[in-house]
């Protein structure tokens, strides 16, 4: 049986606006377990980095955390004060951001910047922070680790940056890493490369992997298993294997059919019709019943409860569970 | 369900609303600038209809330096002079300066920005160096070098505010010009034969109006305090006028004497200054113009 | 980044040159005849116009302006109309007072600007914020000759913690400083605040805390790092400010300074003073322009000098 290094409990979070609250994540519940890279899917805007804000209360100004808990090593992370959970971040869990050109700081040098991370976690001195840093930058696969100590992020390309910003979150053994849309930002053949470095960090130091990703064929290469969020809420979970077999949430299907393949003989590409709704404007009933084609009336009127399946298997469908009770 | 009606009915109503109405009702939710406006409009009500007590230059010797009292609001001055009708006088002078002269130079300024952004090139070079020159001398040193050459006096203040305010609005609208040329519905009038001056003033002069209010509102706080020290140094509005700046000139020398005669008129020229600029701001953040 | 200096430097040579033929003009334009203001009242036409043949007055424009701008280079600066006396003497006491009180004030109206920007920012929306944003609006509306007369009423006159007018040491700056930075602090305090707001909103400020370090770590190196490069642009500006506060100040606190020089020589048309203090004024923003361009290549590792 594998360690539950990160463990997420019945998350709600809520934006404060001018008149009230909007939930942008409700009642999200999963885990991450140690050498395990779990993927959290989704369209933009269904809550999926605003769920990795909340692990390590990096929300702007306006939104807060209401319910919920969040455990690292089965602690519940979400009561400690403002200097407790500073030790947290970098050190026990780290996180790398979409757009690593504008995620480091323009007018500090990239060798300063990554030695701030040891000598405040590990209590390096300057002197061996700098040899640590050096030695991260020569891990990641730069070569001419000095050199690129010694400059600023304008002077480095947008996948140099990713491995910085990657050697960065790593510098002070993490248990866990969670990268926000690590490669979005980044030419495809540079996607693969970085994709690549996070398997082989992650192997190397037996961390657990929260990867959040829109791309899907991101997560059939990288995870172990897969969470797919529809507006804040968990619509499906499965092994990514079973998922991609056979998906069994509308949203999941039209995910996956709307990924392009080779030679599938057709020249439509199909696509899920309508968008996600306004965080100020959901559905009452099940909130992707608007876009979904088999919907029934049951759809537009009551929310679906999220079903467990079976051990790895979550879905939250009326269809689905109807299904299931006509079949048992 | 009669409730959700009227709720849809009012959203209705709204969405029919000009975009006047609703710049205005915009505008009337920022409370300082609000209040600003009508303390604007209250000086100007002030400086037309003039509600003096006293006659401004009627001197009275045996009530002379004399401390606020119920019979004079702010106190007298060195001829016992009643200072409140003389800051309400002088009301009159402040806005009319800075109103003419910053208006003389709005128009100078923008007829050459509109130049100098629609057609580009040679002129457009002569009159943005020009600026440049103009603009890298400091604001009141500049009026104080027009004044040096054209002599003092009121109507020199006048001119001078104008001419170092005609750079600023031609910098302005020049850059606000280049932007509205660049949209769309600028080269289709161009495309189907629509005189320059035509578009200039119809097309292209409209888009720069936000950028132009706010900045005039701004440079109006600016002319009057210029207006005031160049008073206050002796190249403006002789002593004997009721000058917010000349007064303070001359009640410096009763410091520590008649301290009532430096704090009115400065706490006028402060509050409006003060009430143009708040009003500026509201305004620049309700139009929202690109200014750079 | 030394050749980027002397280049510089070179580049002011024709911008003086520009300026030199600018006030040569604008003495000239100012009415009044010099000789005979400095002949008297009772001089005869013929004094005079000896006076102005002496002056060379009567010389062409051109003829005029080498004479002037040989003068300049030479160190011959003339003698001024009003006291005889040469013009040298007269400006390089003046310089003193002027520079004391401009280095003192833009420094503490720089570091208590920045300051008063980044508390109000890092506190948006609440008590403080208001507070220093009324402060900042009311510090830019105040005309800061008025301001100098209140201070000098309350801290002088009635306190008596200050000598009211003149320099007697150090402690004469404190109040004419604080005159002349008020608004400086102001602008710079607004600027500050507006420019840390949204670089607070930035990814790497985010980064920063995802690195856990402390607030006080992301606000005063990750963050104002990068709104300095945006602050000192606006510093840059604030010296013009500062050039022609001090005109008004050393009025108002009867300091012998330069600005204060220039007006009373404008009044008098000592125009042999006026071009001189005119020029040192000039070449003074030229320099300090310079360096707040060195200082922003300093701030910003973007930039590249060639």
């Amino acid at each position: 049986m594998s360690i539950k290094l990160l463990e997420v409990k019945n998350l709600t979070t809520e934006f404060k606006t001018d008149k009230k609250s909007l939930t942008a994540v409700k009642n999200v519940s999963f885990y991450v377990n140690q050498g395990e890279v779990v993927g959290l899917v989704g369209e933009s805007g269904s809550g999926k980095s605003v769920t990795s804000l909340s692990v390590l209360r990096l929300l702007p100004e306006n939104g807060y955390i209401s319910e919920g808990e969040v455990l690292l090593s089965q602690n519940n992370i979400l009561n400690l004060d403002q200097k407790s959970i500073r030790n947290i971040r970098g050190s026990e869990i780290a996180m790398i951001f979409q757009d690593p050109m504008s995620s480091l700081n323009p007018v500090i040098k990239v060798g300063e910047q990554l030695m701030e991370c040891t000598m405040l976690h590990l209590k390096h001195t300057k002197k061996e922070a700098k040899a640590h840093a050096i030695e991260m930058i020569k891990q990641v696969g730069i070569s001419a680790p000095e050199d690129v100590f010694n400059r600023y992020p304008h002077q480095l390309s947008g996948g140099m940056s990713q491995r910085i910003m990657i050697a960065m979150a790593l510098s002070c053994n993490p248990k866990v890493l969670i990268a926000d849309e690590p490669t979005t930002a980044l030419d495809v053949t540079i996607q693969a490369q970085v994709l690549d470095l996070i398997t082989e960090m992650k192997e190397q130091s037996n961390i657990g992997v929260l990867l959040i990703t829109h791309d899907l064929g991101v997560v059939a290469e990288m995870c172990d298993r897969v969470i797919v969020m529809y507006c804040g809420r968990i619509v499906e979970s499965a092994e990514v294997s079973c998922l991609f077999e056979n998906p069994l949430h509308p949203y999941t299907q039209g995910l996956i059919a709307s990924v392009p393949k080779i030679g599938s003989g057709s020249d439509i590409l199909p696509y899920i019709k309508g968008r996600v709704p306004d965080l100020s404007q959901m559905p009452i009933g099940c909130k992707f019943a608007p876009r979904c084609d088999g919907a029934i009336e049951k759809c537009f009127i009551e929310e679906p409860l999220l079903i467990q399946l079976d051990n790895q298997r979550q879905c939250r469908c009326h269809l689905v569970s109807e299904r299931g009770e006509r079949n048992a | 369900m009669k409730v959700n009606t009227e709720i849809k009915k009012k959203q209705e109503d709204y969405k029919f609303e000009s975009p006047m109405i609703e710049l205005s009702r915009k505008f009337l939710k920022k409370k300082v600038a609000t209040v600003s406006f009508f303390f604007i409009l209250f000086l100007i009500i002030l400086a037309i209809f003039q509600p003096t007590p006293y006659d401004i230059s009627q001197t009275d010797y045996s009530n002379t330096l004399s401390k606020p009292s119920a019979e004079h609001w702010f106190g007298t001055d060195e001829y016992g002079r009643d200072i409140f009708s003389r800051i309400v006088y002088g009301t009159k002078l402040s806005l009319t300066v800075a109103i003419v002269g910053v208006t003389v130079g709005a128009v100078i300024g923008s007829i050459l920005g509109l130049i100098a952004g629609y057609y580009r090139g040679i002129p457009e070079m002569i009159i943005m160096r020009t600026c440049d020159v103009l603009l890298a001398f400091p604001g009141l040193l500049l009026a104080i070098g027009i004044v040096a050459i054209i002599g003092p006096g009121l109507i020199n203040v006048v001119i001078a505010i104008a001419i170092y305010g005609i750079p600023n609005f031609t910098r302005i609208i020049r850059s606000s010009t280049l932007a509205i040329k660049e949209l769309l519905y600028v080269e289709a009038s161009q495309s189907i034969g629509v005189s320059d001056l035509r578009l200039l003033f119809k097309h292209i002069f409209p888009g720069t109006v936000p950028a132009l209010i706010v900045s005039y509102t701004m440079r109006l706080g600016t002319a009057i305090i210029t207006a005031a020290s160049l008073s206050f140094l002796g190249f403006g509005a002789s002593p004997s006028n009721p000058d917010w700046g000349a007064m303070l000139s001359s009640g410096r020398n009763y410091i520590g004497i008649a301290p009532h005669m430096l704090f009115y008129p400065g706490l006028a020229i402060f509050l409006t200054v003060l009430g143009f600029n708040l009003l500026g701001d509201g305004l620049r953040d309700t139009l929202d113009p690109k200014l750079d | 980044m030394r050749g980027y200096i002397v280049k510089r430097l070179l580049n002011m040579i024709p911008i003086m040159f520009v300026v030199s033929i600018v006030i040569f003009l604008f003495i000239h334009m100012i009415p009044g005849d010099p000789a005979r203001l400095l002949a008297g009242h009772q001089a005869t036409f013929e004094e005079v116009e000896l006076l102005k043949e002496q002056m060379g007055l009567n010389n062409s424009y051109i003829v005029q302006y080498k004479d002037f701008m040989v003068g300049m280079l030479t160190g011959n600066w003339g003698n001024s109309l009003k006291t005889g006396l040469p013009v040298g003497d007269m400006v390089i006491p003046r310089m003193k007072p002027t520079l004391i009180l401009a280095i003192f004030t833009i420094v503490w109206s720089v570091i208590s600007g920045i300051a008063i920007g980044i508390i109000s920012a890092i506190n948006r929306g609440k008590w403080i914020d208001y507070v220093v944003m009324i402060g900042a609006s009311s510090g830019i509306s105040l005309p800061l000759f008025w301001l100098g007369l209140m201070l000098m009423q309350i801290f002088s006159v009635q306190l008596g913690w200050f000598p009211t007018t003149g320099i007697d040491g150090l402690k004469s700056y404190v109040l004419p400083s604080i005159t002349l930075g008020a608004g400086i602090t102001a602008m710079i305090a607004r600027y500050t605040r507006s420019s840390m707001i949204e670089i607070l909103k930035e990814n790497y400020i985010r980064t920063s805390r995802a690195k856990g370090l402390s607030e006080f770590i992301v606000v005063n190196r990750h963050a104002l790092r990068n709104s300095l490069i945006d602050v000192i642009t606006i510093v840059g500006l604030q010296f013009g400010f500062l050039l022609a506060g001090s005109v008004l100040v050393e009025t108002v606190f009867a300091i012998p300074g330069l600005g204060r020089l220039l007006i009373d020589s404008i009044l008098f048309r000592d125009y042999t003073v006026v071009q001189t203090v005119l020029l040192i004024f000039t070449f003074q923003f030229l320099i300090i322009n310079l360096i707040v361009d060195v200082l922003y290549g300093v701030f910003n590792p973007k930039i590249k000098y060639e």
